[in-house]
C-alpha cells in the first residue's frame, strides 16, 4: 500500500516535470522574440534595430581601430526629432565571419534586424526571395529632409540607377564607393631598378620580372578556397573582362538598366559570349596562370583567413598586392619599416593581347559596393517590420543619407568616399571621388553568378593554375558550370531567354 | 625511485618525447600572447621578453561574454544530462517492465545518428519552436545530444552495482525513487563525475551546433566567438592578442580540470565504460 | 549456450533480471517508464523528431527561408552524378581509415607503456600530462595548426627551413596532393586524451593473477601484449573504435575552418559538403540528401563492428 502510493506520486512527480519542462520550452519563444510594434493609428513607436557594418557603433574593435561613433550621435538626434522611436544597432559580425549564414539564418527564424547590409549586385540572388522589400516606391517619395526633393533625388542619381536589380526593383540604398588600388613597396622598386609604377599590364608584368631578377618576390595572391579567396578572383575578372569587353559594352546590356547586372551576365553566358567559344573570353585565363608565377609562394595554402597578402606585404615578403581603399589606413597603423605608396591597377592593352581595348578598367574594380548599401527586410524575414515600422524605419534612412549626414559617417572611418550629391571625400581618397559620378563599368564576366558556381568555378581554376588540368579541359568545366548554372537562375527567377 | 626509473628509461624517454609534442601547441599559444606584433614577425620559436600583458587586457575585453555564454550552456546542459541520464540508466539497469531490452536498443541506436544529420532539421524545429537564437534552445539541444551515451555510461555502471544492496532496499519496502536517492546517486558519484565532465568538454567544443542554432553575437559560446574575434584580429594583424584570447579560452578548462582530475580519473577506472 | 552466441539484448539482460522475483512486476513498470519520460521528452524532441524531418526534407528542396517543394528522387539523383560527392566519400574514406587507426593505436600503445611503468607515481602524472592538452578547445587547437602550416608566418615552414630544408617545404595546405593528410596530422602525436584513459582503465581492470602468472611463465612482452593485454581490452577497443569513427565520419569543423574543402575539392568531406550546400548555396534539401548517406554509412560500419568485434570476456588463467 505504501509503495504503491509513493509510484503514484512519482509517476505524478514526472509527469509534471516533463510538462514543465514542455511549457518552459515553449515559452521560451521570449528568448527567440524581436520587437513587436505597435500598431496603434498610423505612427511608429519602437526600436528600429539597424546592422550598420563598419559604420556600428557596436563591434568588437581591435586596438588599432578608429570608433566610428557618428551613427550613435545621429540615433539620438533622431530619437529627439521623434519621440518614441528608438535607433539601436545590433553587435556587428567580425571580419571574417560569414554574413551571408548569419543572414540566411537570421531571416529564416523572422529574426532580420529593420536594416541589413547587403551587396546590391546580389541583392536578388544570394538571399532568397522574398527577403527584401523593394524601396523604390519610397525613393519617389518626398524626402522630409530635403524639402522640394524626392529621396531618389537627393541621393546619386547615377548609382541609383546602376544599382537596380534586373528587375527593376530597388533593394539596396548606397551612400559610399569603394576603389581598390596596387599597393606597393617603394623601396623594393628602388632596388629593382623600378622607376616609375607600371600603369598598363604589360608594364606590369615586365616590372614583376625586375623585381625576380632582383631576389624579390613580385606580388601577393590569396588563391586558396576560403571565401575571401573566392571573392578575390572576381577582381581580375573585372578588371580584364571590363576592358575586353568595352568594344561591345551595349550590346552587354540586354535587359536595358544602366549596368551590366547578374541577368545580363546570364544572359551573356547563355549566348556564348562568356564561355570557351568565345576566344575573347578563353584569352584571360592563359593571362592569369602567366601572372602566377610571380606570385608568393605557395598561393593555394596561404593564411585561412585570407589577409595573407596584406600580411605578407606589411612583413616586407612581397613588392606589391592588390587591395581596397580600406587598407591604407590599417597599412598605416601596422608601421611597415619599408617605404610604400600606391598605383592604379593595372590595366591590360593591346601590347598584352589583342583582345584588349584601350579602355582603362583600373576603376572596375570597386563601386558602391562596400559598407553604406542597407536593405530593408520583408516581414517575413524580420517578423516586427509592420507598414508602420516600415515607414519610420525609410524615414530613418532618408534621415542618415543626407548629404551632410552621409558625409560625416563615411569620413570618419576614412576607408571609402560619400556618394551622396554634394558630399566631398578625405583629402586622401580625392582620387576615388572623382569616380562615383561616372558610369560604372564592370562586368564579372560570368564568375559569380551565384554562390554554388562562384565556388565550384574557383576549384576548378586552382585545378588549372596547378597544372592538374589543361586550358581546354578548364574551359570545358567552366563553361559547363556557367551555363547549368545560368539555366538555373532563369527557371528561379523565370526570366526568359528567348526574348534576348 | 631512481632505480624504477632507470628501467623504464626506454619507456620514460618515448613518453617524454610524445608528451611534449603533444603539448606543444598550447605551450606555442602561451609564448606568442606575450608577444608584440615586431617580437612576433621575428621570433618565431622562442619566449619574448618583455612579456607583454596588455594583450589579455584587450583579449579579455572582446571574449570574456563569450565565455560566459559557455559556462552557461555547460553547466546547464551537464545537470539536465546528469539527472535525465542517470533516471533513465537506472530504470534500464535495474527496473523491470515490459518492452525494456527494445527500448534501450532505440536508444543506442541515436548513437549511430550522425550530429550532422539533425543539425539542420534542428534548426527547421527550433525556428518553428521560435527557440531560434535562444539561450534555453541551445541548452536543450545540448541535453538532447548528449542523451545517449550518458544514458548508456550510466546503465552499464549502475548495472555493476552490487545486487544485495537493493534487494536489502526492496526489502526495507524502498520505492524506487527512495532507491535512487539514497542508492543509486550516492554510489554514482564517480561516473556522474566522468560523464558529467566528458559532456561538459563536449559541450565547450562544439562548434557548429551553435554556430548555427544562434546569430546574435552577444549568445555566441565561446567557439563561435573565438572565430570572429580571430577574423577581427587577424584583419587587423594583432596576433598576440589573438593568442591570448586562445589562451583565455583555456583556462576554464584547465582550471576545471585541476580540480577534477582525480574524479574524473577515478571514474573512468572503474573499467566500466566499453561495450 | 555460450554467452557469444545469444543475441546482444539478452546477453544484456540476463544476470540481474533473473533474480527479480514476479511480485515486483506491478510496482516496476510506473516508476520504469516515468524515469525514463524526462530523458525521452528530450530525445523525443530534439533528436527523433530532427531525425525523422531530415529524412522528409532529403526529398524536397528549400531554400532556407520559403517553404519546402517536394521533388522525390532528385536530390539523390543529383548527388550520384555528382563527382564532388563521390570525391568527398573517397577523401573522408581515407581520413577515417587513416585516422581511426593512429587514433587508437597510439593511445594504446601509450596507455601500456605507461601501465607497465614500475612507479604508481609516474603513472599518474603522465597520465595528468597526456590529457592536460583536453583543455585547449578543438577551435582553438585548429586554428593554432593553421598558424603552424601558414607558408609565410607558420612555425613549421620556419622549422624547415632552419633545418636547411627550406628547398622542400611542402605546400601543406595548398598543395592538392598532400592536404587531406596535412589535416589529417593536425593532433600529432594522437594521443587521444580520452581514448588513452579509457585504455589504461580497461588494461587496470585485467585482474592481478592474470599478469602474476604471465610473469612467472616468463611471457615476453611482445606475447604479453597480443595474447593477454590486447583480447582483453576489446570492450573498450570496440567501443572506442565505433565513437571514434562517428566522430572522423562527421568532421566539418577542421575542413571547414582550415581549408574551406580546398585547393579544388582535395579535402572536400560530406559533412563539410553538407555544410557548404545549405548555407553557402542555400541547398537545404540538397544537403539533408547528403547527411541521409551519411547516417546509413555510419549506421552500415556501426553495425558490422557490432557483430564482427567480440570482447573477450574470458581469461585463459
Amino acid at each position: 500500500m505504501h509503495v504503491k502510493l509513493q509510484n503514484r506520486r512519482l509517476t505524478q512527480g514526472l509527469l509534471i516535470s516533463a510538462g514543465i519542462m514542455l511549457l518552459a520550452a515553449a515559452s521560451a519563444w521570449a528568448g527567440g522574440s524581436t520587437e513587436s510594434a505597435t500598431t496603434s493609428g498610423k505612427s511608429f513607436s519602437g526600436t528600429i534595430q539597424t546592422y550598420a557594418e563598419s559604420y556600428s557603433p557596436n563591434q568588437v574593435f581591435a586596438p588599432n581601430q578608429i570608433r566610428p561613433t557618428e551613427l550613435a550621435k545621429l540615433a539620438k538626434e533622431y530619437s529627439t526629432l521623434h519621440p518614441g522611436v528608438k535607433v539601436d544597432f545590433v553587435q556587428n559580425l567580425a571580419s571574417g565571419s560569414d554574413y551571408m549564414t548569419w543572414l540566411r539564418t537570421k531571416s529564416a527564424g523572422g529574426e532580420l534586424p529593420d536594416i541589413v547590409w547587403v551587396q546590391w549586385q546580389k541583392a536578388d540572388t544570394s538571399v532568397p526571395h522574398g527577403v527584401l522589400t523593394n524601396l523604390a516606391p519610397h525613393l519617389a517619395a518626398a524626402d522630409p529632409y530635403v524639402p522640394g526633393k524626392s529621396w531618389g533625388e537627393t541621393l546619386n542619381k547615377q548609382i541609383v540607377a546602376e544599382t537596380r536589380a534586373p528587375d527593376g526593383a530597388t533593394y539596396v540604398i548606397n551612400g559610399d564607393y569603394v576603389g581598390t588600388a596596387t599597393y606597393y613597396n617603394k623601396e623594393m622598386f628602388r632596388k629593382a631598378g623600378i622607376t616609375t609604377p607600371p600603369t598598363t599590364w604589360s608594364e606590369f608584368i615586365s616590372a614583376c620580372q625586375k623585381l625576380k631578377s632582383a631576389g624579390f618576390t613580385p606580388f601577393a595572391w590569396d588563391l586558396a578556397a576560403t571565401r575571401t579567396g573566392i571573392d578575390r578572383l572576381s577582381w581580375l575578372t573585372r578588371l580584364f573582362y571590363t576592358n575586353f569587353f568595352m568594344g561591345d559594352w551595349k550590346k552587354l546590356e540586354f535587359t536595358g538598366t544602366d549596368n551590366v547586372n547578374l541577368k545580363d551576365d546570364a544572359i551573356a553566358v547563355h549566348k556564348g559570349m562568356y564561355g570557351k567559344d568565345n576566344p575573347r573570353w578563353m584569352a584571360l585565363w592563359p593571362i592569369l596562370k602567366d601572372f602566377s608565377q610571380y606570385w608568393q609562394k605557395d598561393f593555394t595554402g596561404s593564411d585561412s583567413n585570407g589577409n595573407g597578402p596584406k600580411l605578407a606585404f606589411i612583413a616586407g615578403k612581397v613588392a606589391m598586392y592588390f587591395d581596397g581603399s580600406w587598407a591604407a589606413r590599417q597599412i598605416q597603423s601596422a608601421k611597415p619599416d619599408f617605404q610604400w605608396g600606391t598605383f592604379s591597377n593595372p590595366y591590360p592593352t593591346s601590347t598584352l593581347t589583342k583582345y584588349a581595348t584601350s579602355y582603362d578598367s583600373s576603376a572596375s574594380i570597386g563601386g558602391p559596393s562596400s559598407s553604406f548599401q542597407y536593405a530593408i527586410p520583408t516581414q517575413k524575414a524580420d517578423n516586427s517590420m509592420s507598414p508602420a515600422k516600415l515607414t519610420a524605419t525609410v524615414d530613418w534612412l532618408m534621415y542618415i543619407t543626407t548629404a551632410a549626414h552621409d558625409e560625416a559617417i563615411v569620413n570618419q572611418l576614412g576607408e571609402y568616399v560619400p556618394t551622396v550629391d554634394g558630399t566631398e571625400p578625405i583629402p586622401s581618397l580625392m582620387h576615388l571621388g572623382q569616380l562615383i559620378s561616372k558610369p560604372l563599368y564592370a562586368t564579372f564576366g560570368g564568375y559569380y553568378l551565384n554562390e554554388s558556381e562562384r565556388s565550384a568555378f574557383f576549384r576548378t581554376f586552382q585545378s588549372y593554375v596547378l597544372g592538374q588540368l589543361t586550358l581546354a579541359q578548364f574551359g570545358d568545366q567552366a563553361t559547363q558550370l556557367m551555363n547549368q548554372t545560368s539555366d538555373t537562375l532563369a527557371q528561379q527567377n523565370h526570366w526568359d531567354f528567348a526574348k534576348y | 625511485m631512481w632505480k624504477d626509473f632507470r628501467k623504464d628509461l626506454p619507456s620514460h624517454s618515448f613518453l617524454i618525447v610524445a608528451a611534449l609534442i603533444a603539448l606543444y601547441p598550447f605551450i606555442y599559444m602561451i609564448m606568442t600572447s606575450f608577444k608584440s606584433n615586431v617580437e612576433f614577425y621575428h621570433n618565431y620559436f622562442g619566449i619574448s621578453l618583455p612579456l607583454h600583458f596588455d594583450n589579455y587586457v584587450v583579449a579579455w575585453q572582446a571574449i570574456s561574454p563569450y565565455l560566459l555564454n559557455s559556462a552557461l550552456f555547460a553547466a546547464s546542459g551537464v545537470i539536465i544530462m546528469a539527472l535525465t541520464g542517470s533516471l533513465a540508466g537506472y530504470s534500464f539497469a535495474r527496473l523491470r517492465y515490459r518492452g525494456k531490452p527494445v527500448i534501450f536498443m532505440v536508444v543506442i541506436s541515436l548513437l549511430m545518428i550522425p550530429g550532422l544529420l539533425t543539425l539542420i532539421p534542428l534548426f527547421l524545429e527550433m525556428k518553428g519552436l521560435r527557440l531560434l537564437n535562444s539561450r534555453i534552445g541551445m541548452i536543450l539541444a545540448f541535453a538532447a545530444g548528449g542523451q545517449a551515451f550518458t544514458i548508456f555510461v550510466f546503465r552499464q555502471s549502475i548495472a555493476s552495482l552490487p545486487e544485495e544492496l537493493f534487494e536489502a532496499a526492496r526489502i526495507d519496502g524502498y520505492s524506487e525513487v527512495r532507491v535512487y536517492l539514497n542508492i543509486v546517486l550516492p554510489l554514482s558519484k564517480p561516473i556522474i563525475g566522468t560523464v558529467s565532465i566528458f559532456n561538459l568538454l563536449s559541450i565547450w567544443n562544439n562548434y557548429l551546433l551553435p554556430l548555427v542554432l544562434i546569430n546574435s553575437q552577444g549568445k555566441y559560446p565561446i567557439t563561435v566567438g573565438l572565430m570572429a574575434f580571430r577574423g577581427q584580429f587577424v584583419y587587423n594583424a594583432q596576433y598576440g592578442p589573438m593568442f591570448a584570447g586562445y589562451t583565455i579560452a583555456s583556462l576554464p578548462l584547465l582550471l576545471l580540470f585541476l580540480f577534477t582530475m582525480r574524479l574524473f580519473m577515478r571514474g573512468l577506472t572503474a573499467g566500466s565504460i566499453k561495450m | 549456450m555460450s554467452n557469444r552466441q545469444r543475441p546482444l539484448t539478452t546477453r544484456l539482460f540476463t544476470t540481474s533480471d533473473a533474480r527479480l522475483s514476479l511480485s515486483r512486476l506491478k510496482y516496476q513498470w510506473k516508476s520504469g517508464y516515468g524515469m525514463l519520460l524526462p530523458a525521452f521528452v528530450l530525445l523525443i524532441m530534439f533528436m527523433y523528431y530532427p531525425a525523422l524531418s531530415a529524412i522528409v526534407l532529403s526529398f524536397s528542396s528549400w531554400d532556407g527561408f520559403n517553404s519546402p517543394i517536394f521533388n522525390g528522387l532528385r536530390n539523390y539523383i543529383t548527388l550520384v552524378k555528382d563527382p564532388v560527392f563521390w570525391i568527398s566519400i573517397r577523401n573522408v574514406a581515407v581520413w577515417a581509415a587513416v585516422k581511426t587507426t593512429l587514433e587508437i593505436a597510439v593511445p594504446l600503445f601509450v596507455a601500456v607503456l605507461i601501465y607497465h611503468l614500475r612507479s604508481k607515481r609516474m603513472q599518474y602524472i603522465y597520465r595528468v600530462i597526456f590529457v592536460v592538452p583536453v583543455v585547449v578547445p578543438d577551435i582553438v587547437l585548429y586554428l593554432i595548426w593553421s598558424f603552424f602550416f601558414d607558408p609565410n608566418i607558420g612555425v613549421l615552414g620556419h622549422l624547415f627551413s632552419v633545418l636547411g630544408l627550406s628547398g622542400v617545404t611542402p605546400n601543406w595546405l595548398g598543395d592538392p596532393n598532400i592536404a587531406l593528410f596535412a589535416l589529417m596530422s593536425v593532433g600529432f602525436p594522437f594521443v587521444v586524451p580520452f581514448n588513452l584513459l579509457i585504455f589504461f582503465a580497461g588494461l587496470q581492470a585485467i585482474p592481478e593473477e592474470v599478469m602474476e602468472s604471465a610473469r612467472i611463465e616468463g611471457v615476453g612482452r611482445t606475447r604479453r601484449f597480443f595474447q593477454i593485454e590486447l583480447p582483453l581490452v576489446m570492450g573498450q577497443m570496440k567501443l572506442l573504435l565505433i565513437l571514434t569513427m562517428i566522430q572522423l565520419l562527421q568532421n566539418v569543423t577542421l575542413p571547414l575552418v582550415l581549408t574551406n574543402g580546398g585547393p579544388g575539392y582535395s579535402t572536400y568531406v560530406p559533412g563539410l559538403l553538407m555544410y557548404l550546400l545549405a548555407f553557402q548555396n542555400g541547398q537545404f534539401g540538397l544537403g539533408m540528401a547528403v547527411s541521409m548517406v551519411i547516417f546509413i554509412l555510419v549506421l552500415s560500419l556501426t553495425w558490422i563492428q557490432f557483430r564482427y568485434i567480440r570482447p573477450g570476456t574470458e581469461y585463459t588463467a
